[in-house]
């Protein structure tokens, strides 16, 4: 792709990122359940699995 | 690799320019290009994580514990690191749709992302394509020794040439595009599947669990035990941190956080596990480290030397897909030069160096624990800056306009485009794990029995990140830090 095609379609679409609609664009974030789940999980397999292992 | 595997429809066999692509360059990306949803992101991740590195990693863990232990550690080890890689570089990369180098900029500036990018993108993925051109050097030695009953050296200079050969023949494929790089991918993928399965039915069909579970590691019986389940456990930290490079792009056509978040589980985490597990289990039961050697002893003369014939193949199908991801991520983020670079003079970067490397096995195959965490050393500070950054110091926000600006008017410009404090940080946490774990002989110190050297290495790089932010870099008003009230 060119600069000048780069550039405009950049600037198109940072328009569209700043505009008001701009939260269309982007994702919400990661729910904190999602996170606390993964962790949670994690730290019990650790543990089970350190338990097993010795 | 994220547009070869969302253009599989594509008629013409090179890359055309005029066929405008997104995913291909370092926009944000629009909703209607995050093409993406949970099953399509699982995929493609498990695609990625099924490969015949995954042999080599289950034979680096075996060197040091038994199946349990093994077994154990692969789980801790990958879960840990896929946890905090799934955090950064995914989350950024999936909330803006933004390219994963382009979000590193708010953490180290323009010009320290973009020489992060490049060499993540160069020396890594140069260096993981010589060892799978090794290990395909290896393979096509022994189907030599076996089919034509002559004596090769699997560490001579046959193999060392029979790598070059696989490191041309990727550059070949990959000058014909990415529609012949999917193709070649598609037939062999799932051959390999086909052999993962077939490695589990033979040694449990061989061995009863309670057999399996007395062997002993492959470097003899331990008398410190629990070092030994450390340094396996440190192994696949440094395995999981190994993708950091590629999973912010991939997370990144991903139409939700969670759609950008789980699949990692399935992928990196859950199809890694399983292959590596799979190697060490082939390693343990048969007692021999190199996994081009597994095949015929498992699976008898014949049918071993077609199985081995397609982990051969599956080795070259592994550049291919690295040596392309490495490539889209130069053209899309790596500035000016690599966006208007010839398709060829890419693939000279990535795979030039291991055309050389290959003559040097020692260097990364033979030694592939200590390969691992070289890669370790820098990834896992990497991880831990970008994700201090982005959650602790901007609250998950980020200016998507200053990341592209230049660094005279962004907020993100730093000093000349380059966060020093950020790569200060980098070092700090590499010096970590350095005297944690010498990386050139690979022996722990008295402190490492406790802590691991990625673990403390992620911990300082991200706390002195913080630190240094709040006493130097926030005070002087650069870096686009909300000040505090």
């Amino acid at each position: 792709m060119d600069d000048a095609r780069f550039d405009r379609e950049l600037q198109d679409r940072l328009r569209l990122v700043d505009g008001p609609d701009g939260s269309t664009i982007t994702v919400p974030d990661l729910p904190l359940r999602d996170f606390l789940v993964a962790v949670i999980s994690l730290s019990l397999a650790i543990v089970a699995l350190i338990w097993w292992s010795y | 690799m994220t547009h070869l595997l969302r253009r599989g429809k594509a008629t013409k066999t090179a890359l055309v320019e005029d066929d405008f692509d997104a995913t291909l360059t370092e926009l944000p990306l629009l909703p209607r290009e995050r093409i993406w949803g949970f099953w399509q992101h699982s995929w493609v991740n498990i695609g990625l994580a099924v490969a015949t590195w995954a042999f080599l990693q289950g034979a680096a863990v075996a060197y040091y514990v038994g199946v349990v232990q093994a077994i154990a550690s692969i789980v801790i080890g990958y879960g840990i690191s896929v946890l905090l890689i799934s955090l950064a570089p995914c989350m950024p990369s999936v909330k803006y749709g933004i390219e994963q180098f382009v979000g590193l900029r708010s953490a180290f500036g323009e010009n320290g992302a973009r020489l992060v990018m490049v060499t993540a993108s160069t020396v890594l993925a140069a260096a993981w394509s010589a060892v799978l051109a090794i290990m395909f050097g290896h393979g096509l030695v022994t189907v030599a020794n076996q089919l034509f009953g002559v004596e090769l050296s699997e560490t001579g200079t046959a193999a060392s040439l029979l790598a070059l050969v696989a490191i041309i023949v990727s550059c070949l494929i990959l000058a014909r595009g990415p529609v012949s790089v999917e193709a070649v991918c598609r037939v062999i993928a799932p051959m390999l599947i086909v052999i993962l399965v077939g490695i589990i039915v033979i040694v449990f069909t061989r061995n009863t669990w309670s057999e399996l579970a007395a062997l002993q590691p492959l470097g003899g019986a331990s008398d410190d035990g629990h070092l030994s389940f450390l340094l396996a456990i440190e192994l696949n930290i440094a395995g999981g941190f190994a993708w950091w490079p590629n999973m912010g792009n991939l997370a990144r056509l991903s139409r939700s956080s969670r759609a950008g978040f789980w699949p990692n589980w399935m992928g990196i985490f859950g199809a890694s596990v399983v292959a590596a597990i799979v190697g060490a289990l082939a390693a343990l039961s048969l007692q021999i480290d190199e996994p081009t050697q597994w095949m015929i002893p498992l699976a008898g003369a014949g049918i071993g030397v077609v199985a081995l014939v397609i982990v051969c193949m599956a080795n070259v199908t592994a550049i291919l897909s690295q040596g392309y991801a490495s490539m889209v991520a130069l053209k899309g983020g790596g500035g000016r030069v690599f966006r208007m670079a010839a398709w060829p003079w890419l693939i000279a970067v990535i795979l030039g160096p291991a055309a050389i490397m290959v003559f040097f096995p020692a260097a990364v195959y033979d030694n592939y624990g200590r390969f691992l965490s070289w890669g370790a050393i820098v990834l896992a500070p990497l991880c831990a800056v970008q994700l201090v950054d982005y959650y602790v110091m901007r609250g998950r926000q980020l200016h998507v306009r200053d990341l592209f600006l230049p660094p005279s008017e962004s907020r993100y410009g730093y000093w000349k485009g380059v966060n020093v404090v950020a790569f200060v940080a980098v070092a700090a946490g590499a010096t970590t794990y350095s005297l944690l774990l010498n990386p050139v002989s690979y022996e722990p110190s008295e402190l490492f029995r406790y802590t691991t050297a990625s673990i403390p290495a992620f911990l300082v790089a991200g706390l002195l990140h913080y630190v240094l932010t709040r006493v130097v870099v926030q005070p002087l008003g650069v870096g686009g830090y909300e000040k505090k009230a």
